[in-house]
């Protein structure tokens, strides 16, 4: 099922990158890594309000990516439906690359939701590159969750101000912390 | 500082600090985000039962993170 997932995010992304590579250049997305997704959502979405098209909020947006992953594409169809709908409306050029400049922006969401919490290997997600080294990342994250007695998709409290992450995100901070206690110390 | 990541429901005294820190250190290696800088699965064996090995090996941090 985890399969048939990434499979049909690759074919997505990779019409995207053909089609919308240029647009997103001009809109200021600087590589093809969805690490600054949301700060670029916003920016997408107040251009969204200027134009009268219906945008899901910052704070779905966010909601669904706690969702799992399988449900997320659902999500992705739903709003690809929605989508289609709105567009039959406006037959406006201008309105229809946005709409789908934002149904894909959507689904990098979910992408970066399957990067950050699942098992599967960036590059495998990204670009389809399936070696022995997919299953060395997976291993490595079940033995995180052995360890942790946790899921790689439960969501923890990491310290007093309440900030919650994901397994392997916290796994990555730990040292970090370390290393700056040793060095305040 | 890594052990607080240990599963809460273990009794500390059931295990070795050390073995637990370890075998966190191999699988940070594992989920590198850079493929090629993952060890095989053959290296992660000779890792698993070696003692200092580890300590010459610092994992990256992902892209993503």
């Amino acid at each position: 099922m985890c399969l048939s997932y990434t499979e049909i995010l690759r074919v997505a992304i990779s019409s995207w990158m053909n089609n919308f590579s240029q647009k997103f250049r001009t809109l200021g997305w600087r590589n093809s890594y969805p690490g600054t997704n949301l700060i670029f959502a916003q920016e997408l979405q107040e251009q969204c309000k200027s134009k009268n098209i219906q945008w899901p909020s910052l704070k779905i947006l966010k909601g669904k990516m706690y969702c799992h992953h399988i449900y997320a594409f659902s999500l992705i169809s739903s709003h690809l439906f929605e989508h289609q709908v709105i567009e039959k409306k406006n037959s406006n050029a201008k309105y229809y690359n946005m709409l789908r400049v934002s149904v894909l922006l959507l689904i990098m969401d979910c992408v970066l939701y399957v990067l950050v919490r699942g098992y599967t290997a960036p590059e495998y997600v990204l670009h389809g590159q399936l070696s022995a080294k997919v299953d060395i990342y997976s291993y490595g994250i079940v033995v995180l969750e052995i360890i942790s007695g946790q899921k790689s998709t439960d969501m923890k409290a990491v310290d007093d101000d309440g900030d919650e992450d994901y397994l392997l995100r916290r796994v990555r901070n730990f040292p970090l912390i370390y290393q700056k206690l040793v060095i305040f110390l | 500082m890594l052990l607080e990541l240990v599963d809460q429901s273990l009794d500390p005294n059931n295990y070795d600090a050390e073995e637990v820190k370890k075998v966190i250190g191999i699988a940070l290696l594992c989920t590198q985000a850079s493929a090629a800088m993952r060890p095989a699965m053959s290296e992660v064996v000779v890792l698993l039962s070696s003692n200092d090995l580890l300590e010459h090996m610092r994992p990256l941090m992902p892209i993503f993170i």
